[in-house]
């Protein structure tokens, strides 16, 4: 597909890339592989990557912008239909004014067409530029896009996002002023195509008779030259569309003293409808069309500019497109099995009775003495660290069958390692009496409890095993 | 040529997987205290343009290093039959459970990738790593030790001298906390490890170095977004008859102020996903309980510029635009026009220093009023959104991916150079003029602006 991006697919992908703040590594990498693509057709490939279900939304929120748009051109007919009834209304007793009728059905949406024009032009922050503004709100359009908004159908939501004003979205200000500016056409072009329907309806099935009045002082001559110039578009065309000056002189028509009945011919009345019919033609609808035309051309390059030229969506395409340095691991790592509960660090071993046995595990720097008095054992042996397994071995043998307490001391600022788990399991395979590992902390010499970061690895390591981690005994022991 | 190769080895929990994330700026990275947490190899290809110039390797710590060394020690008779040895070993017992840790960090080893020794330099040297470093030692591969001193440097020395006689470079890095030369400068080093490496490894340097320049250029664009999205924003509300004015223009301010925390906020993500700092973001809450707010007195105290620089640069503007004047006259107005734009500037500048927000009331169809935010009238906002930003970015740019604490951004931005302030402030001027619809335009300038202010990478203070 490379059609251009319609506003429902701008408003999908506005909406796409505010609820994806948080971006997808995976899908920008998967581009970026991919390469090639300009940047219309990279943002429609992210889009579909990050939402299955665009395609889908996007025709959603076309239909619905279609729908507001008819729905804006039949308010407007709707609209014209009841102000024609009005402007037209003859009951028998006077006349159809027609300086009343090119007043209301030609002037006054004249002026409105050029205000939202004017409304239309790019802001700034001058007094010039917020009096255009203050124009610009009186557009009718801005009744469209409120209603729209609030309107719950299919695809508002995106929809909501790209209409509401109040959500700033850098960029999105052309599109939603022209959207805008072109409700604002269709309602007008809605209102003259309801307005001519309804004077041709007039016309045809009842009998209308014009005339012209005012309070000015004017002669059938010089309305005879403005309608001469009003109606110089048609007038080669459909000479009977441009009243000629007996029918313009025998139409005027004064409520006083002429008892608000018609005096000339009223086949003659009657010869003002064409004239009335081409100037709601040419002054009303051709140019709500032709405005209608030139503001969706400008939505649908507004909406094209924005598309590839939202901040978020060139920084999405800066993302794609600029990372040529890719240092991370290409999948990441696989999460861990969760952990064991952690085995807690008991009470500070007993001390009374005294331990069989203390095995220094890896060199902990205390002196053997230290440690055996410490815990009152027996003797002192070393294992781990820079000995050998054959070493170990020995001190397995050394302590097998035993049935007193054995207590390994380990540096606690090191982890646990597995082979401390086999050494460990040896020992309480081989013996009857209780064993126990000790993490300790060493300051100058002296044993000291370890720290709460150091401990916190051991009372993990040592989850799954049945041996207990116990305390260094406390210096004030009997 | 196949690229080199680095296997990241050691005891276990002395900050291999640390390094790695650092160097290789993977936050997926896994690092826990427990011991054992990276229980096989996983390999971080460094890559431009889809060519890898090197691999690092993430490796389970030594678990059985004194029973595997046994294991080779039998199978090598001489010095010559060692690196064998090591292969041999590996190859046999690949499949058996008791050495998985030693032959998942062998494997890469022996296949020829060159050694990262980590150690832990705030813990004291221990006969048990002797083992290990023998194995090592015996595979015959190029290697270099890293001293990471967790915490203190207290043990750095005697690391240093038992290191010394196993490895040929040894070298010290803080993984947590180097600043990004030092750690290219860790990954030259490892180019030194062999002379068929350095082409490659000084190529991924250069690269690293220009990718973070582009970095800093695609973060200044999104700060430069951010800020002419506060200035242009004018959130409004509507009047009803019965409101209260004063409470809708308070209630309106706290909309306005809410916004903008959140136009800060999403700028922080996207710079942080910038640096691969996507888990920060999840940090979020915390972040805002425990940082300075950014609309507190405070704040823009701190980052704001003072009354008086403030309306110096507004002086500097309004001058500017009285030259205009004095030139469309041919000089005849003796640069009044620049003097009484000047006074003009610096006065409004004054007197507006302090001022978040300025209110109008605007007229409506059917007699409807709304209350509107003007567009970028604090002229402080967006330098005080400007150093926040610079903050924050200099510390993302150099927080290691292996911190896991969350980001606390505080601290000071280096001042503004005033040639810097004066084009800042006519940017941000220009981007509250030209509405939505010029904003691209001054995004770019202000982008160009800004990047250089983040070359300096400010030092956040204590």
């Amino acid at each position: 597909m490379r059609a251009r991006p319609t506003v429902g697919e701008l408003a999908c992908l506005v909406h796409a890339l505010e609820a994806e703040r948080s971006a997808r590594p995976a899908v920008e990498q998967a581009l970026r592989r991919r390469g090639g693509a300009d940047d219309l057709v990279c943002l429609r490939d992210w889009l579909g990557a990050v939402d299955e279900d665009s395609a889908r939304r996007i025709a959603d929120t076309d239909a619905a912008l279609r729908a507001v748009s008819g729905g804006a051109l039949a308010a407007g007919a709707l609209l014209g239909l009841v102000t024609a009834l009005g402007v037209f209304f003859y009951d028998g007793s006077g006349r159809v004014n027609v300086l009343a009728v090119l007043g209301v059905m030609v002037v006054l949406p004249g002026v409105l067409l050029l205000s939202s024009w004017l409304g239309a032009s790019p802001r700034g922050s001058g007094a010039v530029a917020r009096a255009l503004a203050a124009l610009g709100a009186w557009s009718p359009g801005r009744l469209v896009a409120r209603w729209s908004r609030r309107a719950g159908r299919r695809g508002s939501s995106a929809l909501a996002t790209l209409l509401d004003p109040r959500h700033h979205v850098l960029g999105l200000a052309p599109v939603r002023r022209w959207a805008v500016v072109r409700w604002s056409h269709l309602l007008g072009t809605g209102f003259f195509l309801g307005a001519l329907a309804t004077l041709l309806a007039l016309v045809v099935f009842t009998d209308l008779a014009f005339g012209w009045s005012t309070t000015l002082r004017a002669t059938p001559e010089g309305l005879r030259d403005l309608v001469a110039v009003v109606a110089a578009p048609w007038a080669w065309a459909v000479p009977a569309a441009s009243p000629d000056l007996e029918t313009i002189a025998a139409t005027r028509w004064f409520r006083a003293g002429q008892g608000g009945g018609p005096t000339a011919p009223p086949a003659l009345l009657g010869q003002w409808w064409p004239f009335l019919a081409a100037a709601l033609a040419v002054y009303g609808l051709l140019p709500r069309i032709a405005s209608a035309a030139l503001a969706s051309m400008l939505l649908r390059r507004a909406t094209g500019r924005a598309f590839v030229g939202l901040p978020a969506a060139r920084a999405l395409l800066a993302r794609i497109g600029a990372a040529e340095v890719d240092t991370r691991a290409p999948t990441p790592e696989p999460a861990p099995p969760p952990p064991e509960a952690p085995r807690r660090l008991e009470a500070p071993v007993p001390v009374v009775g005294g331990c069989e046995a203390v095995v220094s595990w890896s060199a902990v720097p205390v002196p053997d003495l230290v440690l055996a008095d410490l815990l009152d054992a027996d003797r002192v042996l070393h294992a781990g660290g820079a000995r050998t397994v054959a070493e170990d071995e020995a001190v397995l043998d050394a302590l097998a069958d035993g049935a007193g307490r054995v207590v390994v001391v380990t540096k606690a600022w090191e982890p646990p390692l597995l082979e401390l788990r086999d050494f460990v399991d040896a020992l309480v395979a081989r013996r009857s009496g209780a064993v126990a590992v000790m993490p300790v902390a060493v300051d100058d010499g002296v044993l000291r409890p370890p720290r709460a970061a150091d401990l916190a690895v051991w009372e993990r390591g040592f989850a799954d095993c049945a041996v207990p981690l116990v305390a260094p005994p406390r210096e004030d022991r009997p | 040529m196949s690229p080199p190769r680095f296997a990241v080895v050691g005891h276990p929990n002395k900050g291999k997987s640390s390094l790695v994330a650092t160097l290789a700026e993977d936050e997926s990275v896994r690092i826990a205290p427990e011991s054992g947490t990276t229980t096989r190899a996983v390999t971080y290809p460094m890559r431009v343009r889809g060519e890898t110039l090197y691999e690092l390797i993430d490796t389970p710590g030594f678990q059985r290093a004194r029973r595997a060394l046994g294991l080779i020690e039998q199978r090598a008779a001489t010095a010559a039959a060692r690196r064998e040895a090591v292969r041999a070993f590996v190859a046999e017992h690949r499949a058996d459970p008791m050495f998985r840790a030693e032959c998942e960090l062998l494997a890469p080893v022996v296949e020829g990738a060159g050694i990262i020794y980590v150690v832990d330099g705030a813990v004291p040297y221990g006969p048990e790593y002797e083992p290990e470093m023998e194995i090592l030692r015996w595979s015959g591969q190029p290697s270099l030790a890293v001293i990471n001193p967790i915490g203190t440097r207290d043990h750095v020395r005697e690391w240093r001298d038992a290191l010394g006689q196993y490895f040929r470079v040894v070298r010290e890095m803080d993984v947590l906390a180097a600043p990004v030369e030092q750690r290219l400068d860790l990954l030259r080093a490892f180019g030194e490890l062999d002379p068929a490496w350095r082409p490659a490894l000084e190529r991924a340097v250069e690269a690293l170095r220009a990718e973070r320049h582009r970095l800093r250029v695609r973060a200044a664009r999104v700060i430069a977004e951010m800020l002419v999205e506060a200035l242009t924003l004018a959130p409004e509300r509507r009047l009803r008859a019965d409101d209260d004015p004063q409470a809708a223009r308070a209630e309106l301010e706290h909309a306005y102020a809410d916004s903008l925390r959140g136009l800060e906020t999403a700028a922080r993500a996207r710079v942080e996903r910038l640096y691969h700092h996507e888990a920060l973001a999840r940090d979020e809450a915390v972040l805002e309980s425990i940082e300075a707010d950014l609309l507190a007195a405070r704040t823009w105290q701190l980052f704001g510029l003072d009354r008086l620089t403030l309306a110096g640069v507004g002086a500097g503007g309004g001058a500017a635009a009285g030259l205009g004047v004095d030139a469309a006259l041919g000089g005849l107005s003796g640069f009044l026009g620049a003097a009484i734009g000047g006074v003009a500037g610096g006065a409004a500048a004054w007197l507006a220093a302090d001022r978040l927000a300025r209110f109008e009331t605007r007229d409506l169809p059917f007699g409807e009023q709304v209350l509107a935010v003007r567009a970028g009238a604090s002229r402080n906002l967006p330098f005080v959104l400007l150093g926040r930003a610079r903050v924050h970015h200099a510390l993302v740019a150099r927080r290691s991916h292996a911190r896991r604490d969350p980001l606390v951004v505080e601290g000071t931005s280096a001042g503004l150079p005033g040639d810097a302030r004066q084009r800042l402030a006519r940017l941000f001027e220009r981007a509250a003029d030209a509405g939505d619809d010029g904003a691209e335009a001054v995004v770019e300038s202000l982008a160009e602006a800004i990047a250089p202010l983040l070359e300096s990478e400010p030092e956040p203070a204590a």
